[in-house]
């Protein structure tokens, strides 16, 4: 259980794994064989967003092992899962899903051994040419069984108490994530996503920092994007992903090409907006240019209507590809519009106040996955009212001079 | 025969055992007696300690090896002398005894009385420690409970069977607060059989005192089992006093069928007691000296909460934990955190602006309101109410800051209406009396008519329908406030 199965050879094809969660596909995306690690403080969302990825992703097979976590959390899953539907298969959830149980009040020894025990199941069905994903929920309660175990063996405590093998057992057990051509000559693979539970949510400390250097995709939440309930509390600074590169091939491939520019553009407008705000805290909003409030107030079209995304609205709960690029394509188109107005003189508070905004935030939560045509009609609609706006102050401009 | 005198020995053993008294204690100190060479001892026996003046002490033996066995003496090591001292081990771990009787009764650490009535007898005794429920017999908590808290009931609502801490600090009112919310929890619409297991460690007289007298006003005295361990009594019997009055919860709550709401104050204390001991012993610190197991040890206790599959009965856990020095992070709420389903914060700026409860709404949650309201438990638009709330607030305390660098007159229209906004909120919906018990639906009307004081562009968490129902802003602005 300890020793990883053999297989023929590491395989490099990259394929992403789709969760249908937006700041994850689009913002931080991971693959299939990838790893990927979750830390945040208590009530930051960690647990949702594994089981968001646990009902979603588009693997053949889905272990989730909660070690060392709330019994109830467990409890969720059995109740919930065998009522929904896998998006890709249409068959009941509960099918591809295996449980390894470890709740926190459950032996110390065995939660060292449950992350072995998940992992292990995992390379079983991979050896057999399926795509596993295995969620760990919470790999810093593994490593606190380790010190556990450690201390009792009364060998030496290095940071924080933990041993000094803590970094090289994270590393081994992340580095049994991967794509491979099996023994049988088939291919599988599998995906580790480890949540991790900093002390006082605070990132530096051992079990977070030697993950962050393991891992390729690092979904970090955030406790102010939680207590403002905008969930998945992804912050958007912090986190990254090393498969961006070669995701968006696949992207353009399959949804459409322009969405590494799309992406990379929409991140700049946050990090953009994130420093306006800082501005205004210090200066106050007069002293920004009607571009910049528009930079700063539009910024929620992002934040609200791709960002967040709510796991208990079914319509929004899952969100295909597609869904996800037409959301982002018509936060963009709206933003340029909103420029190119400013450009033709139309005052700012005027943009802020057009329904169209709210609307536009809403969208997501107003057409399922399969009402594209919907979201189309939107899109139309919205062009004719920049339109009707263009007109009027193109006219207006002309009168003036 | 032969499998019969195999038993015959080993009963005669083991009431060998706990007849012989030893007297080879090589050490003791801070509450930790040392014996060389007892066999046949198991971990979590209860003993005996005699000592020279013939006062017998309670211990617990925390570790065994060939070369030494370990024993906590709960009542404390002073006084002892090694060469008078004599050590009975009994052979059986800690129990208490149950019965339907129990109720209404008073205890000390140990779960002997200390009401001054007689001990009770039962055949039925149980391990304090209880035994890990399998996830898989677990029951999801979904009924929702009405506490009558504004801020408790429609933002972070608590559902029977959850396990739902107060974080808090010196000085500020949670053992009214959990008063209150033991007062006034009920289903809506439904009376049922309930009982209340009040669990208090190292808590002061007065504070003991007023919840007995909460208890008697309200009329809940005889359904209330108290376990009582006062700041001036033996630390160490905290660490048993929350794992007895968890048995006594379970057996309530599984074998009689009632709703058990269990309050614990103060965690902090019991945390203490158990870094106090985990030093003695020397185990490896992790965080501010307190052991590493200090997580695990907490969900032993906590996570005996919740509800079994085909049993009527339900444990809702309310542990009062006092953050010291109002620091989060600090290891014990932050660990609590980790394993309860959610907080409720208490914020000492509200407290000084006179609103009570003073629920700081941010960082407050319950992980478990998901599931327990919405459309045939609470009202169908609970959920994103309280999404839009938690959201508007945030906005307006951005809006706030603004405000206290640029002066409010600086700000836009909209931004004037969130500082409007959170001011009625922080007052009129978080703030209420102390015997006020609001109704679900009124909560959620009144959060309606603070949200009606944004425009309804502002209002993105919620949909279109529930404006149309719920929303209105123009008359709230037309209105003189």
């Amino acid at each position: 259980m300890r020793n990883p199965r053999p297989y023929r050879q590491r395989d490099d094809a990259v394929e992403p794994l789709l969760t249908g969660q937006r700041i994850l596909d689009t913002f931080f995306p991971l693959v299939k064989g990838g790893r990927a690690a979750v830390p945040g403080p208590f009530g930051a969302g960690k647990t949702m967003v594994q089981q968001q990825i646990a009902r979603w992703a588009d693997a053949d097979i889905v272990i989730y092992v909660g070690c060392g976590e709330r019994g109830n959390e467990l409890v969720d899953i059995l109740d919930s899962f065998p009522k929904l539907t896998d998006p890709n298969t249409g068959r009941s959830l509960m099918e591809r899903t295996l449980l390894v149980a470890n709740t926190s009040n459950m032996p110390v020894v065995a939660r060292e051994a449950s992350i072995y025990v998940g992992v292990t199941l995992a390379e079983y069905f991979r050896d057999q040419g399926y795509d596993v994903v295995m969620v760990a929920d919470s790999t810093s309660r593994w490593a606190e069984a380790l010190r556990e175990v450690a201390g009792r063996l009364g060998q030496m405590p290095v940071e924080e108490g933990y041993p000094a093998y803590l970094a090289s057992r994270l590393a081994a057990f992340y580095e049994r994530a991967g794509r491979v051509k099996t023994l049988a000559g088939g291919s599988g693979s599998i995906t580790l996503i480890g949540a991790v539970s900093p002390p006082g949510g605070d990132f530096s400390e051992p079990v977070t920092s030697h993950t962050k250097e393991i891992v390729k995709t690092f979904w970090a939440l955030s406790k102010e994007l939680a207590d403002a309930r905008h969930y998945p509390a992804v912050d958007w600074v912090e986190s990254f992903s090393g498969y961006v590169a070669s995701c968006s091939q696949w992207w353009a491939e399959h949804v459409d090409p322009r969405w590494a520019e799309y992406r990379a553009e929409a991140l700049g407008i946050l990090s953009q907006a994130d420093e306006l705000a800082r501005i205004v805290n210090l200066v106050g909003p007069e002293a920004l240019s009607p571009q910049q409030r528009w930079t700063l107030e539009g910024v929620a079209l992002f934040k609200e209507g791709v960002l967040q995304q709510s796991a208990l609205d079914p319509l929004d709960s899952y969100c295909s590809p597609q869904k996800q690029f037409a959301l982002l394509d018509q936060m963009l188109a709206i933003y340029h519009a909103g420029v190119q107005l400013l450009a033709l003189g139309v005052p700012v508070q005027e943009l802020l106040r057009m329904p169209l905004l709210a609307q536009a935030q809403r969208l997501k939560g107003t057409y399922g996955n399969q009402q594209m045509q919907e979201l189309a009609g939107f899109a139309a609609q919205a062009n004719s009212e920049f339109e009707r706006l263009r007109n009027e102050y193109a006219q207006h401009g002309k009168a003036a001079v | 025969m032969s499998m019969r005198n195999t038993e015959r020995r080993l009963y005669d053993r083991c009431k060998g055992m706990s007849d012989k008294e030893y007297r080879m204690a090589s050490a003791a100190r801070s509450g930790l007696l040392y014996m060389r060479g007892v066999p046949g001892v198991a971990l979590g026996d209860r003993v005996v300690v005699r000592d020279h003046s013939g006062r017998r002490r309670n211990g617990q033996v925390i570790r065994t090896s060939n070369e030494v066995v370990l024993i906590q003496v709960l009542e404390g090591t002073d006084n002892l002398d090694l060469e008078r001292t004599w050590v009975r081990f009994l052979d059986q771990p800690f129990e208490v005894p149950l019965s339907p009787d129990i109720l209404g009764r008073v205890f000390n650490g140990l779960g002997q009385p200390r009401d001054g009535r007689p001990p009770l007898f039962s055949r039925l005794r149980r391990n304090v420690n209880g035994a890990p429920v399998n996830p898989a017999a677990r029951a999801y908590p979904r009924e929702f409970i009405q506490t009558g808290i504004s801020a408790v009931d429609g933002l972070n609502s608590l559902v029977r069977g959850q396990k739902l801490p107060i974080f808090s600090g010196s000085g500020l009112p949670h053992n009214r607060l959990a008063a209150q919310i033991v007062r006034q929890a009920r289903l809506p619409g439904g009376e049922s059989q309930f009982a209340v297991v009040f669990a208090a460690m190292g808590v002061s007289f007065s504070d003991a005192d007023f919840f007995r007298k909460t208890f008697s006003d309200s009329g809940v005295l005889r359904n209330v089992v108290m376990f009582l361990n006062l700041a001036d009594e033996p630390a160490i019997e905290r660490l048993i006093l929350p794992r007895a009055a968890l048995t006594v919860a379970e057996y309530l709550a599984f074998d009689l069928d009632l709703h058990v709401l269990v309050v614990m104050t103060d965690m902090t204390h019991y945390a203490e007691a158990l870094r106090e001991v985990a030093t003695a012993k020397g185990d490896v610190p992790a965080r501010k000296g307190y052991p590493g197991y200090l997580y695990s040890d907490l969900a032993e206790i906590y996570e005996r909460a919740g509800r079994i599959r085909e049993r009527p009965g339900s444990i809702t856990l309310m542990p009062v934990v006092s953050m010291p020095s109002d620091d989060i992070t600090h290891p014990i709420p932050d660990l609590t955190g980790y394993i309860t389903e959610g907080q409720l914060v208490l914020s000492r700026t509200l407290n000084n602006l006179g609103v009570y409860p003073p629920l700081d709404i941010p960082p407050s949650l319950s992980r478990l309101m998901k599931d327990g309201i919405g459309k045939d438990l609470t009202r169908e638009d609970h959920g994103r109410v309280a999404g839009q709330l938690y959201a508007s607030y945030a906005r307006a305390l951005e809006v706030r800051n603004l405000a206290s660098i640029i002066g409010a007159d600086e700000l836009s229209d909209i931004d004037r209406d969130y500082l409007s906004f959170s001011e009625a909120f922080e007052q009129r919906f978080v703030g209420q009396g102390e015997h006020e018990d609001r109704g679900i639906a009124e909560t959620l009307d009144l959060a309606w008519e603070l949200l009606s004081l944004l425009p309804s562009q502002a209002l993105t968490r919620v949909n279109t329908a529930d404006l149309a129902k719920y929303h209105h802003w123009q008359e709230a602005r037309a209105e003189p406030s």
